[in-house]
């Protein structure tokens, strides 16, 4: 069993200034409401819960291999589980995001108990499939439960974390959410599991051979990236203060999929800072596309920033060509077990 | 070996995942004769002769046809060198018709007359001329893919076991197609698992052990020494 | 009566499209063992160049005909660009090709816009028939005739010539098929265009049966492919005609029946047509990969 023991020896853990610079980066987290104001907090914690996602998103498709086009769903289903236990039924914050997290667990189980079934291609038309049909249940009001195309606001929860003027507050658990969730993938990526998982990644005929049944694992990484992600999605859902439809279409998950390329699939933190410059670029599109400076160019060019997903897309493709490791990539990140992409 | 060789590999090495399948393999086929590869199971025989095909390429060592080099060039440009491969299994198209398969081996500016040439060799692919290949047993498989094969004059053929899975009665049919074979001249590199069968049909031999060729001669010479047979064939 | 006949041209119709949207999805599958996920933005292409041209020139025929070669085009580019030189390498074709996707996707919404467009009534073909009380919409009987004119075109193309041959040789046993001395590269450069081709052409017949186009028009048909193709069989060709006649027709009478025979509203009942369908997907994919007429498991190692 040499290469069991192989498998589970040859990790080292990353060098301690790994350490200082998240310690560094979560000390400017904290200081960006003071710094910024209450008023510029949506970009800031958009971003927060975004790489909540990502990372999630990373948990399966870097790590695991597993190339899912649904992970859509499962943001979605935590934001509606939130809005319809916080709207329709009046549930307490706490209660609404358990029944987030719990939402997520039932559907990863369920989904992916069938869709870990394929593999490849026909794993993505499965997932794509999953998500599509939660978007079409969604938007037909089935039960009258989900506000059909236009969605729920959301009503009640508690003063300190919703009212306008705390929007620190809103920040500041979600900070804490994302810093918790980091933590624990990169816990569970370095523990025996997690490196069964990238095993399974880089060759899944072997890692069978050396007694780990792939399903099984997969599984579980699926599971845990499809509650985490739905807790995501409930703070997304207080955060924007409403759900609609549009959250579980394929938009969403290309989001996802270019934050993890663009950051590095496979490092985590990659998947961060692909989240900030994702929704930043948005962002900052966006305005761009409406100021003066774009006005008084070529139509074209404000048409262009008008669609930063065009801009993305062309990004995203040619990382996939040529940087398939992205940023973390770049960096000559060493990441525990080689590279999430083939080479 | 008297005669012109028709194809000489040197050294060949060829890596299958991580395995070292062939070990510098090197021999030599005779130009209108038959030359049989002999082996265990797992020797590299098949590996050998999808390296000449260029379906399984070789990673170092010199495969030549004539003056020409093979290895590094891809299936479909050695094939245009007149080399026909009927593989291992056959792999006759299953979803086309028996004279589709014929007709896929031609090329155009061929005479049209050479799948009825095909037809009057084997009697048994005319009955059955449009009737689905899939729906054939596997003796009427193994002539239709020999029969593809030869709708086009060949340099060289390689045949992988043709007589693996048929009844002893069709390999004695299968005797009779190598013989007229021969007699059309054709040069032929087989690989071979019955010995009865190679001795009948071959010229030459070569043995194959782990990868490397351990022991070659004329066909007439293999019995002579039986402790070889023993040793590398388990006969 | 006259309902259920309404229904089944409806449903042939759309049948119509399902099936050149979706044939070839299936031979590109088949054969090269690529999914296209930028096959929907080709679909949207086609409707959006049929728009311009025939806004522009008033004619029909040439509108079909420039979305057509907008979708071998498009089709041949991305094949030699972004398919061939990542050949061997499937996880990353996927990425690619879902990222070409959105930024033709996007490109559409950058080009004409976020709203949706209309346009002028197709002469000749914007009238109804009618007889007693059944009234047909003369150009759904229009589609079901492109519909079967490409069918049995691209049917006797693949049975009675060579390329045809080749391609049916292609997508049992792409290697032998190299054996044989042909250069299936070419090959696959020729199907990825024709199928790419005939997504286009579905887009645009599928513009004046909408009635309008939408810059999401491509994502759902997408899906939709995939499903009739999976259901058929991927890389059968009768096999994706048959699907799209199944989900076609289902598209139409599913909502009815249901409507009509049970307690649930009718917002439920629109959308049980597309959730059977991808109940359908995922239950083929599980227990019969294949579909109804597949052969086998096609294409390249996933």
């Amino acid at each position: 069993m040499a290469g069991r023991g192989a498998l589970m020896a040859a990790r080292r853990r990353p060098p301690a200034p790994g350490w200082l610079i998240g310690g560094a980066a979560c000390l400017l987290a904290i200081l960006v409401p003071p710094v910024l104001g209450s008023d510029q907090l949506n970009l800031p914690t958009e971003v927060l819960i975004f790489a909540m996602v990502a990372i999630t998103y990373d948990l399966i498709f870097g790590i695991t291999g597993l190339i899912s086009f649904g992970q859509a769903l499962f943001m979605g289903a935590g934001a509606y589980a939130t809005a319809i236990a916080m709207t329709t039924y009046h549930l307490s914050l706490a209660l609404a995001l358990a029944a987030a997290g719990i939402s997520g667990l039932v559907l990863a189980v369920l989904t992916g108990a069938l869709a870990l079934r394929t593999h490849g291609v026909y794993f993505a038309m499965v997932t794509l499939a999953f998500a599509q049909a939660a978007y079409t249940l969604v938007e037909s009001d089935i039960g009258n439960l989900t506000g059909g195309e236009n969605g729920l606001l959301i009503s009640g929860g508690p003063d300190w974390l919703l009212r306008p003027g705390n929007e620190a507050h809103l920040y500041y658990v979600a900070l804490i959410a994302l810093i918790g969730g980091f933590l624990l993938v990169r816990l569970l990526v370095r523990s025996p599991a997690g490196r069964v998982w990238q095993a399974i990644r880089e060759n899944e005929t072997r890692a069978r051979m050396l007694g780990f049944p792939p399903y099984r694992y997969k599984l579980m990484s699926y599971a845990i990236s499809g509650t985490l992600a739905a807790l995501a999605g409930g703070l997304y859902a207080l955060f924007v203060g409403d759900v609609s439809p549009g959250l579980l279409t394929p938009d969403t998950t290309i989001q996802l999929l270019l934050m993890v390329i663009i950051g590095g699939a496979g490092s985590l933190w990659g998947a961060v800072l692909g989240a900030a410059i994702v929704r930043g670029l948005d962002h900052y599109l966006n305005v761009l596309s409406t100021s003066s400076l774009a006005n008084s160019g070529p139509s074209w060019l404000h048409d262009v920033l008008a669609q930063p997903l065009l801009l993305f897309g062309i990004i995203y493709l040619l990382l996939v060509y040529f940087f398939p490791n992205g940023i973390a990539g770049l960096a000559h990140y060493r990441r525990i077990g080689g590279t999430a992409i083939e080479p | 070996m008297d005669g012109e060789t028709r194809l000489a590999l040197r050294d060949v090495h060829t890596f299958i995942g991580g395995s070292h399948v062939l070990q510098g393999v090197s021999f030599v086929v005779a130009a209108g004769r038959t030359t049989v590869l002999l082996g265990r199971n797992g020797a590299g025989k098949s590996t050998t002769l999808r390296g000449i095909m260029g379906v399984l390429p070789a990673q170092s060592g010199s495969i030549t046809l004539g003056h020409e080099e093979l290895r590094g060039q891809p299936a479909h440009r050695i094939a245009r060198r007149d080399i026909a491969f009927v593989p291992e299994d056959r792999e006759v198209f299953v979803s086309l018709t028996v004279e589709e398969n014929l007709k896929l081996a031609q090329r155009r500016g061929d005479p049209p007359g050479a799948i009825e040439g095909i037809f009057q060799l084997f009697p048994d692919l005319q009955r059955a001329r449009r009737r689905s290949a899939g729906a054939m047993s596997g003796g009427q498989q193994q002539m239709l893919a020999i029969g593809r094969a030869l709708v086009r004059r060949n340099t060289l053929l390689l045949v992988d076991e043709p007589t693996k899975g048929l009844a002893p009665i069709i390999v004695q049919e299968l005797k009779a197609t190598f013989s007229a074979l021969r007699e059309r001249g054709e040069t032929i590199l087989l690989v071979e698992q019955n010995l009865e069968f190679a001795r009948a049909v071959g010229d030459f031999f070569y043995i194959l052990d782990e990868g490397r060729i351990v022991h070659g001669g004329a066909m007439s010479e293999l019995g002579a020494r039986p402790e070889v047979l023993q040793r590398y064939l388990g006969v | 009566m006259a309902t259920f006949l309404t229904l089944t041209i409806n449903g042939l119709a759309l049948a119509a499209i399902f099936f050149l949207v979706s044939a070839g999805l299936s031979l590109i599958f088949g054969l090269m063992g690529v999914l296209n996920f930028a096959h929907g933005s080709f679909v949207v292409w086609g409707a959006y160049v049929w728009l311009a041209v025939f806004n522009d020139s008033g004619n029909f025929w040439l509108a079909l005909l420039a979305a057509g070669l907008a979708g071998a085009a498009m089709g041949a580019i991305t094949e030699r660009v972004f398919i061939r030189p990542l050949y061997g390498r499937p996880q990353t074709q996927i990425l690619v090709t879902l990222g070409l996707g959105l930024v033709l996707g996007q490109a559409v919404v950058v080009i004409w816009g976020e709203s949706p467009q209309y346009f002028n009534a197709i002469p000749g073909l914007d009238g109804t028939l009618q007889h007693g009380d059944l009234y047909i919409a003369t150009y759904r009987l229009f589609v079901i005739g492109a519909g079967l004119v490409i069918l049995l075109a691209v049917w006797a193309l693949l049975r009675l010539t060579r390329i045809g041959l080749i391609v049916r040789a292609g997508v049992e046993n792409p290697t032998m098929t190299r054996a044989l001395g042909i250069n299936i590269n070419l090959v696959f450069l020729g199907v990825f265009s024709l199928g790419s081709a005939l997504a286009a052409l579905g887009g645009a017949v599928y513009a004046p049966y909408l009635s309008v186009t939408t810059p999401d028009m491509g994502q759902s048909m997408l899906l939709f492919a995939i499903v009739v193709v999976v259901l058929g069989g991927l890389g059968s060709y009768l096999g994706s005609a048959l699907g799209a006649l199944i989900i076609g027709l289902a598209q139409d009478y599913v909502p009815f029946y249901i409507s009509k025979f049970s307690m649930l509203p009718p917002n439920v009942a629109s959308s049980a047509a597309s959730l059977i369908s991808l109940a359908l997907l995922v239950g083929i994919l599980l227990w019969r990969p294949q579909g109804l007429l597949g052969l086998r498991w096609p294409g390249g190692a996933l």
